[in-house]
């Protein structure tokens, strides 16, 4: 029952502590030369290189899967690496080639199949002003595409002599279609159309994206990846991951290199790498931020109203954001564990609003200060207030602080200016709404009124 | 709190300063110990709120103190169950203790002994019938070979008296090391030579290759695509196999997935086992098994409505997001 091809002789190598390759087994030395390695240079297999470093760095003995990749396959190994004094001793008990690897997020797969989903249908890809990008997939029966391509300006609204008031309201505001009737202008054919926004990272139109099939074909959806779960919402559950991943590699990287975790750099350039992951973690938190909103201004968004007690949420959003505080020395008051103001409203947008609010009270407040989370009952409504010791905001600034995109002049805090906009579109989705004014002292006091749990 | 109740099974009254002292510093840092728990876990799984409970801070603590004490036994040889009041007092207040790798390592051992009892708690494959059991006649010397150690690793697991540390993974087994190291020294006003060879002894002993996780993980690279063995179905398999199995085809953390396992909801759990591909039936059982009576309506509705029309792709982009977000976390200490 021979179930994998075991090497008869573990693979060696030497690498030194600096990462030089001191000498190797044909097959890894082979691989490092495809690597774009030299004899006698640093090992040019990162996996194995790292591991060989932190193997000596440690002086400890190491055993670990490694999967590289050469020109042509993944290769999956079993390596142990032990350190000797100065050398670390790499030995390759197994190697297999693998299935190249699909990896979640990985762009490339999600466009072929992006492609493929095109190819199966006859679709136009429109620019942000209904300009036509690209055509493709097997046009309708009759229907001359080419005049289409020799058109200039925005032609949308020529191809269809029924339905064009509707894609084009869809288009304007964002919307998809589904499986909508329509005829063309040029055939007269009876068509079925779907389409899809395409959005930009701020959230802006792009273009839309527009299938058209016979009655009667069914139409194919573009794109099928993530179908279900995502489907309609495009920049939190499609293109926020995306962003994501290479925005986290590239804060795993700065820190990295801003740590000098693999040796000692220039003491600018440390501040530069620290300033390149501080900006990366700002566009996260922004694309965070993205998702948020793209979900609130649905039309279709909705809440799940629950009975909470505002005191809870309170004391655990307090207890999330301690650690934060307690590096600002700033103490945050909670209502005491007795507390008994009970509301209907969705227990993690409540605790999202105030992890929102506190967050921008920890930011805003002066170190060693007091940030103070009060509940209260008035007639109808529940009421939760997060009250700071900081500056405070001027009346005017009191509505205006709640807009999309506003930062009322303040850069480089790490603020996208859409949270407190989310938090109050959330307020009110729940019925209920956030407000600010005053707090004693002078400090900024949010209030977040919610519908108050009858009896 | 949890760590309140940390040095209990000594007689307190009769302790003199030595317990006394204990007590304090450990009242002190519980709440921290909380805050960072509660942080994250809050990164385990962001979308939820849950905070762990009472009985996860007491066995974090308890965990906690075994380790310490397993090191500093180790490197001044003399036997104690509890990490003495001022070793313990430093390291606390540098703040190493509440490292969020390290609560998380911890985490993921707590929820391994909770999902391990619950197979043993099943019966139908006791210990000796499972898998790596199995596998210790293995026509592959090196099948047979990783199954033993996986036994013996699993077997020293268990013990645990004095080998809490043989687990860490060797960076953080290093910087507990010389973090105990430096206590040591503090709390004495002079470096000892004789605790540091030992230290350095200890580090150059420690086989990565001998610890659970790392033999089990092996075991699974070794049968490779090999289909008569199903690592998918945690009873036969036993759960070290079960886990290494899921991580190395989610080319997720082993330990991620023990604790997104041992979350209050089943739906994280779920999610890992659409995104390894496997079907309601095979999926509905394994969780089941795990959690028996604390399946809610919620959990039943999950898989009854929503599992199957969740695509692998999609549930292994969720997984890959919660883990993304927890590499960030204990990098940058923030919330991305």
């Amino acid at each position: 029952m021979s179930v994998h091809p075991v090497l008869a002789q573990p693979i060696k190598a030497e690498v030194a502590a600096n990462g030089q390759l001191l000498r190797a087994d044909l097959p890894l030395l082979r691989l490092h030369l495809q690597a774009g390695g030299r004899e006698g240079g640093y090992l040019a297999i990162p996996q194995l290189a790292a591991l060989a470093v932190l193997s000596n760095r440690l002086q400890m003995r190491l055993s670990r899967v490694v999967r590289v990749a050469d020109d042509q396959d993944d290769i999956e190994m079993w390596v142990e690496a032990s350190a000797d004094g100065s050398v670390t001793k790499l030995a390759v008990l197994s190697w297999r080639n693998i299935e190249p690897r699909i990896l979640p997020g990985d762009e490339d797969a999600e466009r072929d199949r992006h492609f493929d989903a095109l190819d199966a249908t006859f679709t136009l890809l429109f620019d942000g002003k209904c300009r036509l990008v690209r055509v493709s997939g097997p046009a309708p029966e009759g229907f001359d595409w080419h005049q289409i391509g020799q058109m200039a300006g925005p032609v949308m609204h020529s191809l269809l002599s029924e339905g064009g008031d509707i894609v084009a309201d869809a288009v304007s505001d964002g919307k998809s279609v589904d499986s909508l009737p329509a005829r063309l202008h040029q055939s007269a054919q009876e068509v079925f159309l779907t389409g899809r926004a395409q959005f930009d990272v701020t959230g802006g139109i792009a273009g839309y994206l527009l299938s058209i099939a016979r009655a009667g074909i069914a139409i194919q959806e573009t794109p099928p990846a993530s179908e279900g779960l995502s489907r309609g919402i495009l920049f939190g559950r499609q293109l926020a991951p995306a962003l994501r991943q290479p925005l986290g590699r590239i804060i795993a990287n700065a820190e990295t290199m801003g740590n000098a975790l693999q040796g000692p750099i220039r003491e600018n350039y440390s501040v530069y790498a620290k300033d390149i992951a501080n900006a990366a973690r700002h566009l996260v938190a922004l694309v965070d931020d993205l998702g948020d909103l793209e979900a609130v201004e649905r039309p279709d968004f909705s809440v799940a109203p629950d009975r909470i007690e505002l005191g809870d949420v309170a004391r655990r959003a307090a207890g999330l954001l301690a650690l934060k505080a307690a590096d600002h020395s700033i103490r945050i008051i909670t209502p005491p564990e007795d507390s008994n103001v009970p509301a209907i409203a969705e227990f993690r947008r409540v605790l999202q609003i105030l992890i929102n609010l506190v967050t921008n009270a920890i930011r805003y407040s002066p170190d060693g200060t007091e940030i103070r989370i009060d509940v209260a009952s008035k007639d109808e409504f529940a009421e939760i207030s997060v009250s700071d010791q900081g500056q405070g905001l001027p009346i005017e600034d009191w509505d205006r602080v709640f807009d999309k995109f506003e930062r009322l002049g303040r850069t480089g805090d790490g603020g996208s200016g859409l949270g407190l906009y989310i938090s109050r579109r959330l307020a009110r989705a729940m019925k209920g709404d956030l407000v600010v004014g005053q707090a004693e002292g002078g400090g900024a006091k949010f209030t977040l009124t919610l519908p108050r749990q009858a009896g | 709190m949890a760590l309140a109740s940390f040095g209990m099974g000594r007689d307190v009254a009769d302790s003199g300063g030595q317990n006394d002292g204990l007590l304090k510093v450990a009242a002190f840092h519980a709440r921290d110990l909380q805050a960072a728990c509660v942080d994250v876990s809050a990164m385990i799984f962001p979308t939820a709120a849950d905070p762990p409970s009472e009985a996860t801070i007491a066995a974090v603590s308890a965990k906690l103190a075994a380790l310490v004490s397993s090191i500093e036994v180790r490197l001044t040889g003399e036997k104690n169950d509890q990490p003495s009041a001022a070793i313990w007092q430093l390291m606390a207040r540098s703040g190493f203790l509440r490292e969020p790798e390290l609560i998380e390592f911890l985490l993921a051992r707590i929820a391994a002994d909770r999902l391990d009892a619950s197979i043993d708690a099943d019966g139908e494959f006791p210990p000796t019938q499972q898998l790596p059991a199995r596998l210790l006649d293995h026509e592959d010397a090196r099948i047979a070979d990783a199954a033993q150690t996986l036994l013996a690793a699993d077997s020293l697991h268990r013990r645990s008296v004095g080998f809490a540390y043989q687990e860490l993974r060797p960076e953080l087994l290093h910087q507990l090391v010389w973090r105990t190291v430096a206590a040591m020294e503090v709390a004495r006003g002079s470096k000892s030579t004789a605790e540091m060879d030992a230290a350095r002894q200890m580090l150059a002993q420690h086989d990565e290759g001998r610890t659970v996780q790392n033999a089990a993980a092996k075991l699974v690279h070794f049968l490779g695509s090999d289909q008569s063995f199903d690592l998918f179905d945690p009873k036969p398999a036993g759960l070290h196999l079960f886990i290494a199995a899921i991580s190395a085809r989610i080319e997720i953390d082993a330990d991620h997935i023990l604790r997104l396992f041992d979350t209050s909801s089943a739906a994280p759990g779920a999610m890992i086992l659409r995104a390894c591909g496997l079907g309601k039936e095979a999926a509905l059982s394994i969780i089941y098994l795990f959690r028996g009576f604390q399946l809610t309506p919620r959990d039943i509705q999950l898989f009854e409505r929503d599992y199957d029309s969740i695509p692998p792709e999609t549930a292994r982009n969720e997984i890959s997001n919660w883990a993304l977000m927890r590499a960030q976390f204990l990098l940058s200490g923030e919330n991305p």
